[in-house]
């Protein structure tokens, strides 16, 4: 209810509940822009660009969705906008693989915490650490994420596979040096 | 069993958050103030386009309503005794009946020998012949009324404050040192007094046909400015802000041309100043390239991966088009101008216009980037949309048959709601007018 009075004040462009809007969901919304980027820098760029957006538009808010899921939407977007608007991602955002990869199954125990966990997931390669993204935590299919990254599907199906491999090799090696720094402290 | 790792990754990540530093919420909030600055001139463009508008209705009304012969008193309460403003008459007629002082006459009958149209060429010779003999100094003497009736209106209000196309002989006066008369006619065509007033009053209206053409661009702003699509070059991002991905791009926007043909009411508000009002329908066309072109830089033949395999990059776009595009639009414009002449009685007279128009536009098809989104809007958005412009202008009319002129119009309407930074229509036309008559009764001269 609260949310919906904010929305209301900022309809009308009014300063103060567009501030306390953006107090209320930029820690969570810098989270998921921090997933996607290489630096905290990069992801409070993405940030501040999405928030313009989201009280540019804050019109086409439908009222009967959340509004964390559409402004988690406009989070991701702008970040795979400026992915591939900066050179440092761009390249290694839009590889097309040919080879095909089989999902593997390998259903591994995570006994990491969320900050090394996502740490393991920001050093995938950027391709990878993208598609991940997409696909295993905002839900996307992945005919989405072939267009939104505008890709061969094989493709996407291709990274995802590489980038589950590399995350979970990535989380083991990071739970065996956090078991190894704990038994050595 | 794949899906447990997902959604445990899901579910472990989602509650992440990290606090923004201060600088975040400042570019925020300095991004969305310069939103409202951008918005900003046009509020102050249409209390003057009204300012205008407004300002012109009342000198119409002004002229209107004033009685001629109270524009008169200027000129009768000089520091003289009165003297009573009438044609000039033929100089020995008014030396003869003029031995009291004209002041005397009933108007009447200074009128009256106006009829005797006859005896006005015959006299304005006797006239001339006196001044070409006598070397006659018209200024300080007193005994000369009628020729003093002259010299006022050739010194002081001249047309304005007599008889604009008077048809009445009149005495105009080089001022210098040694004074020099000459006389000049028009023919005559008064008959009697109140046929006189009824020419005083007369505007100079008349109906002007318009030809025009120019330069037509979009720039961001209401202002001289960059344009708009060009700037949305600095890189192609076929990304919408909410995640559609558009599969067409601008790559460049050119300056495109308009045609013009419209008719216009030209009313003469006074000497100086006038109003146009006018029906003109309008041609627009800009030349846009348009579809996808890859970047050669990017066309790389290896990268950095585990497999090795060849790579190509699709969908980046930097420069080169595919095809061009036209965009053509039509307006029927209803421009108000207002006028006015720095020389109205040169034969070249300069004229200085602005004024305001309505505009509807009914293009068919326009594409226009959103620079904030880098979207590409295409048709829709344009359509049947109601436009307000301003515009300026100087004009050069020869010998009141017609007029050429160069003016800059500027829409305060944005081209399209839709996009977050409005763009706005920015046109210099070459104009070329002339007078016409609609009807027998109408005369199209001045």
């Amino acid at each position: 209810m609260y949310t919906d009075l904010l929305i209301k004040k900022c309809l009308k462009n009014e300063r103060a509940a567009q501030a306390k809007l953006y107090q209320l969901y930029a820690p969570a919304m810098l989270g998921v822009c921090y997933r996607y980027s290489k630096n905290k820098e990069d992801a409070e760029d993405i940030l501040q660009e999405a928030f313009i957006k989201v009280f540019r538009n804050i019109q086409q808010f439908q009222q009967n969705g959340p509004f964390e899921a559409w402004l988690r939407r406009i989070m991701v977007n702008t970040a795979i906008s400026y992915l591939r608007k900066h050179s440092r991602y761009r390249n290694e955002l839009q590889v097309e693989e040919i080879g095909l990869h089989p999902i593997s199954s390998e259903n591994p125990e995570i006994n990491l915490d969320i900050k090394d966990l996502i740490e393991c997931i920001r050093a995938l390669p950027t391709g990878y650490q993208t598609v991940f993204n997409l696909f295993a935590i905002e839900g996307f299919e992945h005919q989405e994420i072939a267009e939104l990254l505008q890709m061969n599907i094989n493709t996407v199906r291709s990274q995802y596979s590489r980038a589950r491999a590399l995350l979970i090799t990535a989380i083991k090696q990071q739970e065996i040096t956090i078991q190894s720094k704990s038994y050595g402290g | 069993m794949a899906d447990n790792f997902e959604h445990i990754v899901a579910e472990k990540v989602s509650g992440f958050q990290i606090n923004p530093t201060k600088q975040v919420w400042d570019g925020v909030e300095a991004e969305l103030d310069k939103t409202k600055r951008r918005r900003s001139p046009l509020f102050w463009w249409i209390p003057l386009g009204l300012l205008l508008l407004l300002s012109g209705i009342y000198l119409m009304h002004r002229n209107t309503k004033e009685p001629i012969l109270s524009q008169r008193k200027s000129v009768q309460t000089g520091p003289k005794k009165a003297i009573p403003i009438v044609p000039i008459v033929p100089f020995n007629a008014a030396q003869s009946t003029n031995n009291d002082s004209t002041n005397s006459i009933p108007e009447t009958q200074q009128y009256k020998h106006l009829d005797q149209q006859k005896l006005i060429p015959k006299k304005i010779d006797q006239a001339s012949k006196i001044v070409a003999n006598e070397k006659l100094i018209i200024l300080g003497t007193t005994d000369t009324p009628a020729i003093e009736q002259n010299k006022m209106k050739t010194t002081g209000e001249e047309k304005t404050s007599g008889f604009p196309n008077s048809s009445v002989p009149i005495i105009s006066k080089t001022v210098s040192d040694t004074t020099t008369i000459s006389i000049s006619s028009t023919p005559t065509n008064l008959t009697s007094a109140t046929s006189a007033q009824k020419v005083s009053t007369k505007r100079k209206n008349y109906w002007a046909l318009h030809l025009g053409a120019g330069r037509t661009n979009i720039n961001e702003t209401p202002f001289f400015n960059s344009n708009a699509a060009a700037n949305s070059l600095a890189y192609i991002n076929n990304q919408s802000s909410l995640g559609t991905p558009n599969t067409i791009s601008l790559i460049s926007a050119n300056n495109g041309f308009h045609l013009q043909v419209g008719l216009s009411r030209h009313l003469q508000l006074n000497k100086r100043w006038g109003l146009e009002l006018g029906l003109q329908y309008r041609y627009l066309q800009i030349k846009q390239q348009v579809g996808s072109k890859k970047d050669s830089t990017l066309n790389i033949s290896d990268q950095v991966t585990d497999n090795h395999k060849s790579v190509v990059v699709p969908n980046y776009y930097q420069a080169g088009n595919n095809s061009v595009l036209t965009n053509s639009a039509h307006w029927i414009m209803l421009p108000v101008l207002i006028q006015f002449n720095l020389n109205p009685s040169a034969k070249i007279n300069w004229q200085l216009y602005t004024g305001a128009n309505a505009s509807l536009n009914f293009a068919g098809k326009w594409l226009l980037t959103d620079d904030a989104y880098q979207i590409l809007y295409y048709s829709k958005p344009l359509s049947n949309q109601f436009l307000f412009n301003i515009q300026a202008g100087v004009r050069v009319q020869f010998s009141k048959q017609f007029t050429l002129g160069f003016g800059w119009e500027k829409s305060l309407t944005s081209v399209s709601k839709l996009s977050y930074y409005k763009n706005y229509w920015n046109q210099y036309s070459l104009q070329f007018s002339k007078p016409v008559q609609l009807s027998k009764s109408k005369h199209p001269k001045n």
